[in-house]
């Protein structure tokens, strides 16, 4: 402590140490030790599960992703988007680096009684939203001629009936475009190639990384199926528990069980409940905050004021 | 955190540096392995014929097509599936969570 106290004196300026213990009941903290200001850590986790674990339904968390703001710069939305498609892949690349080796190689699983069993490791669903599906396979989100990642149906034909006969996107093909658009910004070479790749296949110039798990961008080639929901575990209302915090080592509350009627509705109740709740609120802040002398007229709401108590006559001008 | 599993990165991106946290997702997958039961196919010691049912996971689409594709090598093979989450409205935050003491 008095080393951290002595270096932060010998800094210029005026300055001074806030120290702090911080205390979690879980295995997971930050550590948060500044001068001036506390830094909170703001992150996007990460989970998996295991599919082969019998029973309850367990995830664990395996990554924080570093929140990426756009800075006051020249382009700075563009360079900021660039930013985070690189960050989220670097990140999922350290996260799976030993297990997409093992999905290639395999390895062995001891099944008792000297017998042993080459397992591979395969990413068989990624359960995510639209916009981090589209970051997560690396294709453009919004000014796209494709806007379906399963398959090339065309922005102009998403209402006719071509899209019924559209094409899947082909896995391979589409790696190969990714891979040479990335490496031409790697290498900073032909640019306008780059630019062609990604307005024709509607890619970043970055390569998925879990596209290097065997089994989606080598046979059965689920690289652009594998992103959905868990049919298991859809319900209607509230599926996962939020407000998670970093303290918070792993656990998502997805139910064991598949929801039953009474759940439902009395999950439909309680929802209910909570808007009737919320109008109500919003009502009485709209009531005290926007209608609020003088700027009423003569629909003014809230208690009548009489006699010696009223108020001026100039605050009840007419509008 | 260490001693926990988990390792920090710090990466630099376009000359902004970010720091990472992470676990080897590996290492976790064989952590279950000791210590949790499981199912390593479909059927009872090798993949299921194709059927409709679908009571677990492991019955699933995808993991039947694995592990159909994974059966073709030579020995006994298993798939190791994993399903994998991230949204980011779930958004962690150590700022205001964590129980503090200031030391005067």
């Amino acid at each position: 402590m008095m080393s951290i106290a002595v270096a932060v004196h010998t800094q210029v300026g005026y300055h001074y140490l806030l120290a702090l213990y911080v205390l979690a009941n879980k295995s997971l903290s930050i550590w948060m030790l500044s001068s001036f200001s506390l830094t909170a850590h703001k992150l996007y986790s990460v989970r998996i599960r295991l599919v082969n674990i019998e029973g309850e339904i367990e995830w664990f968390t395996v990554a924080y992703v570093p929140v990426v703001k756009s800075l006051k710069e020249a382009n700075a939305q563009e360079q900021a988007k660039v930013r985070r498609a690189n960050v989220l892949q670097r990140v999922l690349y350290l996260v799976f680096r030993t297990a997409i080796a093992a999905s290639q190689k395999g390895i062995e699983v001891y099944l008792g009684g000297n017998q042993t069993a080459l397992a591979f490791s395969r990413v068989v669903l990624f359960i995510c939203d639209q916009p981090e599906e589209r970051a997560i396979l690396c294709v453009k989100s919004e000014g796209t001629t494709h806007p379906y990642s399963c398959c090339t149906v065309a922005t102009k034909d998403i209402m006719s009936s071509a899209r019924f006969s559209a094409e899947d996107r082909d896995v391979v093909h589409n790696l190969d475009k990714e891979l040479e658009a990335a490496d031409i910004v790697h290498h900073g070479i032909d640019r306008r190639r780059q630019m062609v790749l990604a307005s024709h296949e509607s890619i970043h110039s970055t390569m998925p990384a879990v596209a290097s798990f065997a089994g989606s961008s080598t046979p059965p080639l689920l690289n652009y199926e594998q992103v959905g929901f868990d049919v298991f575990h859809v319900r209607f209302f509230a599926p996962f528990e939020s407000g998670s915090s970093a303290s918070d080592t792993s656990q998502l509350a997805l139910p064991s069980q598949p929801p039953t009627l009474a759940s439902n509705v009395s999950a439909c109740l309680r929802v209910s409940l909570a808007r009737v709740e919320f109008l109500l609120a919003l009502w009485q802040l709209l009531d005290v905050e926007v209608m609020k002398p003088p700027r009423v007229g003569w629909f003014q709401r809230g208690p009548r004021a009489t006699g010696a108590a009223a108020r001026p006559s100039s605050q009840y001008r007419r509008i | 955190m260490v001693q926990a599993g988990w390792r920090s990165c710090a990466m630099e991106e376009g000359g902004v540096k970010f720091k990472a946290f992470f676990r080897p997702a590996l290492d976790l997958i064989l952590d279950l392995l000791l210590t949790r039961t499981v199912r390593l196919w479909s059927g009872d010691d090798k993949h299921a014929p194709p059927s409709d049912e679908r009571e677990t996971p492991v019955q699933g689409y995808a993991f039947r097509l694995c592990e159909a594709e994974v059966d073709k090598l030579p020995g006994r093979t298993c798939v190791l599936g994993s399903h994998i989450f991230w949204d980011s409205c779930q958004l962690s935050s150590s700022g205001g969570i964590l129980p503090l003491s200031v030391v005067s």
